[in-house]
C-alpha cells in the first residue's frame, strides 16, 4: 500500500486519508466490510509518519541536549495534529523531558481537517503550577507550522519529578506517563489526560525569565542557544488572545472557559459552536 | 569509632607520615599514594615515633587510613579559595576494598597532615556544604546556560571581573556613575593579564588556578570567543573610538551577574576526581563551584567527542548543589553491583533486565 503512496504530496495524501476516513464511516453504517479501506489507511498514515521530518526544537537547560522531534511542520491539517486521536512517531527525548506544551498564532487562511485541532492560546504562557519545584525550568522557543507561528513550552526537570500531573502534549488531550521500575514490570505506563484550563496559565513571562525558571531560544536560531534575560526577548511584547483555539473543517472557535472572563463577548451563535464542540469531544 | 560518628580526625607531623605507614604498620605505597611523595623520617625522629603515636597505631581507623591512602583506586583533588579566601586544597582517597569509607588529607601551614576518616563520600559533601555552600533557598537567572566551549566561557568570567574591576576604579576614582563602559582592547589586555597573574580573588584565575588540570588543557582563546559576551547580553556594544577600538557597556546578564559577585563572592573550589583504570588513573569529572549569597555557581567542566571542552553552567540552591556533588562524585563509589541492563530492541532505551515492556516506548520485551 505504501507503494501506491509514494511520491504523494503532503495535502494530497491527507485529502485521500480523510476522503477514506469518510468512506470508512459510510461502510461501518451500511454494515459493510472495510478491510480494503483500512489496509489503504493504514499505508497512507505509515507513509505520512514516515515523511515527518526530523525538527530540533528545544534544549535542555540542565544538560545541554537539544530536543529533536519527528512532528508536522507543513501545517495543522496533519495527523500530527488530531486532538483525539494524535498520530505521533516515537521521539528519543532527553532524559529530563518532563512535559511539552504549545501556543500559536495563526497566520494564513486556516487549514482544513475533519479532526478538532488544538494548537492552544495565540501566546506562549508558561504554567506556574510546575515551575513552582526547584527541579523544573521551562524553555519556549519558535516552530513554524506551516505560514503559522508555533511557540513550544518544554518542560524539564532535575532530578525527575514524580508523581505529579503534568500537561497534555501540545495540540492533544493526553499525555504518556511512564510508570516506575516496579510497576513497569506489569505496564510501561499510562495515558493521562488533563483538563487544560486558562486559570493554569500565566502569560506574564518575564518574573519567571527574571527568577531563572524559563529560558528562551530566539526565533530561527539553527544553533538554539538558550537565553536567560529579559532584555530583548521577543516573546515578551506578543500581541493575541489568551483564549484556547479549536479548529476544525477550516472554522476557529475559541475556548468556553474565555466567556467566564469575557462575559459581554458572548454571543449565541459562539455559544452554540462551544456547546457543540465540547458534545463533540465528549462523543 | 567510625560506626558511631562519621568522621574522625588524625593529626600527625608532616616529617612522620611516611615511616608511621610503612615502618610501623606496614603498608607498602603504590605509585598514586601521597604517601610517595614525603621524605624519610630522620633516624632521632624515627626512635620516639611509637611513643608519640601510641594511641593512634592501636587504632584500627588509623589501620584504615593507611590502608586507603596507601593503595587509592579513587582520588579527588579539591583546591579551595578565590574571593577573599587564601589557596587551601585537600584530597580524597578512596578503596573498594575498605569499603565506602574516605578519607581527606590536608596540610595545615605549620607542616601538620590532618587525616579526616568518613564513613562515605556523602558525609564528606555534607561537611563540606555546611562550610562552604551557599545557603541559598532560592536561586537567579542561569545567564550561562549549558553548553559553554571553554574558552568562551572564560571570556564570561572575564567579563564579570571587568565590572568588578571597573566598580573598584570608579570607587578610588570618586566617580559615581551607573553607566559602565570599556573598550574591547582594554578587555582583551586586562584577561592577558589577569590569566597571567593567577590572583585568585578575581573569577578567571581563580577557576584556572583552582580546577585542577584545567591549565593543562589546550586551551586556544581567539577573539571569537569573545562573541558571547554579546549573545548571552554580558556585553552591549556602545560605538567605537576613532582607532576603531569597540566600547561596550554591561548588558543585563554582566550587570546582574556583576553585581553578584562584586558584593557577594567569597569563595570558590575546584575538584577533579580521578580512577585507576587499566592504564592508571584517568580523570572522570571536573568541576568549579562558587557560592555567592544569591546561588551556588556549579560548572560541570566536560570533554566531549569533539575532544573540545564544553562547560555546563548551573545557578543551584544549596539544597540542589548537594543533590548534585552527591550525584557526580557519589557515582564514582556506588556498589559494583549495578542493577542489571537490557536494551529495548524498538527505542534502544535502557531498562531493567527483569522488565517485561519498555518504560519508554512501551514495546512488549521478550
Amino acid at each position: 500500500m505504501e507503494q501506491i503512496s509514494k511520491g504523494l504530496e503532503r495535502r494530497q495524501l491527507l485529502e485521500r486519508l480523510f476522503e477514506l476516513d469518510v468512506k470508512w464511516k459510510q461502510l461501518v453504517e451500511t454494515e459493510m466490510s472495510t478491510e480494503e479501506v483500512n489496509l489503504e489507511m493504514e499505508g497512507l498514515v505509515e507513509t505520512y509518519l514516515n515523511q515527518l521530518s526530523e525538527v530540533n526544537v528545544s534544549r535542555c537547560p540542565f544538560t545541554g541536549e537539544m530536543m529533536t522531534l519527528r512532528m508536522d511542520v507543513g501545517g495543522i491539517d496533519g495527523l500530527w495534529w488530531n486532538n483525539e486521536s494524535p498520530k505521533r512517531p516515537e521521539s528519543n527525548l532527553p532524559k529530563t523531558y518532563f512535559a511539552m506544551d504549545g501556543a500559536m498564532k495563526l497566520e494564513a487562511v486556516l487549514e482544513v481537517a475533519p479532526f478538532i485541532v488544538t494548537p492552544g492560546p495565540d501566546l506562549p504562557f508558561v504554567i506556574p503550577r510546575l515551575l513552582a519545584f526547584d527541579q523544573i525550568k521551562a524553555v519556549l522557543s519558535t516552530v513554524k507550522i506551516g505560514a503559522h507561528t508555533g511557540y513550544m513550552m518544554v518542560y524539564y526537570a532535575d532530578p525527575m519529578l514524580e508523581g505529579e500531573k503534568r500537561v497534555n502534549d501540545w495540540g492533544t488531550d493526553r499525555y504518556w506517563e511512564e510508570t516506575d521500575a516496579f510497576s513497569g514490570m506489569l505496564t510501561p505506563g499510562q495515558w493521562v489526560s488533563v483538563t487544560p484550563s486558562l486559570m493554569d496559565y500565566d502569560f506574564d513571562l518575564a518574573p519567571y525569565i527574571r527568577s531563572g525558571k524559563l529560558l528562551w531560544i530566539e526565533p530561527q536560531d539553527a544553533s538554539l542557544q538558550l537565553k536567560s534575560m529579559v532584555k530583548g526577548c521577543p516573546y515578551l511584547e506578543l500581541e493575541g488572545s489568551h483564549k484556547l483555539k479549536f479548529i476544525q473543517e477550516g472554522q476557529m472557535w475559541d475556548d468556553d472557559m474565555a466567556f467566564e472572563f469575557e462575559e459581554d463577548a458572548l454571543d449565541e451563535g459562539e455559544y452554540m459552536k462551544i456547546i457543540d464542540a465540547i458534545e463533540r469531544s465528549e462523543g | 569509632m567510625l560506626e558511631s560518628t562519621r568522621l574522625k580526625v588524625f593529626e600527625v607531623d608532616e616529617e612522620d607520615l611516611l615511616a608511621l605507614f610503612t615502618e610501623e604498620l606496614g603498608i607498602n605505597p603504590q605509585k598514586e599514594s601521597i604517601l610517595m611523595g614525603l621524605k624519610p623520617i630522620s633516624k632521632e625522629r624515627e626512635k620516639s615515633l611509637k611513643e608519640i603515636y601510641r594511641a593512634y597505631l592501636e587504632d584500627s581507623d588509623f589501620g584504615k587510613i593507611g590502608r586507603i591512602i596507601g593503595a587509592p583506586d579513587i582520588i579527588i583533588h579539591q583546591r579551595i579559595g578565590g574571593g577573599s579566601t587564601h589557596l587551601d586544597q585537600v584530597r580524597l582517597y578512596s578503596n573498594k576494598a575498605e569499603g565506602k569509607a574516605v578519607v581527606s588529607v590536608s596540610k595545615t601551614t605549620e607542616g601538620i597532615f590532618v587525616l579526616g576518616l568518613y564513613d562515605q563520600i556523602e558525609s564528606y559533601i555534607d561537611w563540606w556544604m555546611g562550610i562552604y555552600g551557599g545557603d541559598c533557598e532560592t536561586t537567579v537567572a542561569n545567564y550561562m546556560p549549558p553548553k559553554i566551549r571553554l574558552e568562551a566561557f572564560l571570556f564570561l568570567l572575564h567579563g564579570i571581573d571587568m565590572f568588578r574591576r571597573i566598580t573598584f576604579e570608579n570607587m578610588l576614582a570618586y566617580r559615581s556613575t551607573e553607566e559602565l563602559t570599556l573598550s574591547y582592547s582594554n578587555f582583551a589586555k586586562k584577561m592577558s593579564e589577569s590569566i597571567g597573574s593567577n590572583d585568585i580573588r578575581w573569577l578567571l584565575p581563580a577557576f584556572l588556578v583552582l580546577t585542577p588540570s584545567i591549565l593543562e588543557e589546550d586551551l586556544k582563546l581567539e577573539a571569537k570567543h569573545a562573541s558571547l559576551l554579546m549573545d548571552l547580553n554580558f556585553s552591549e556594544n556602545a560605538g567605537q573610538k576613532d582607532d576603531g577600538d569597540v566600547i561596550m557597556t554591561f548588558g543585563e546578564a554582566g550587570h546582574v551577574t556583576g553585581v553578584e559577585f562584586y558584593r557577594t563572592w567569597l569563595l570558590a573550589s575546584g575538584i577533579e576526581i580521578k580512577v585507576a583504570g587499566k592504564d592508571g588513573f584517568e580523570t572522570k569529572g571536573r568541576f568549579f563551584i562558587a557560592p555567592t549569597a544569591l546561588c551556588n555557581h556549579f560548572v560541570h567542566i566536560e570533554k566531549e567527542e569533539d575532544g573540545l571542552i564544553y562547560v555546563n553552567h548551573q545557578a543551584y540552591t544549596k539544597e540542589q548543589l548537594s543533590f548534585q556533588l552527591n550525584k557526580q562524585l557519589g557515582a564514582f563509589f556506588q556498589e559494583e553491583h549495578q542493577q542489571a541492563e537490557k536494551i529495548c530492541s524498538q527505542c534502544k532505551n535502557q531498562v531493567p533486565e527483569d522488565a517485561l515492556f519498555c518504560n519508554k516506548c512501551g514495546n512488549k520485551l521478550s
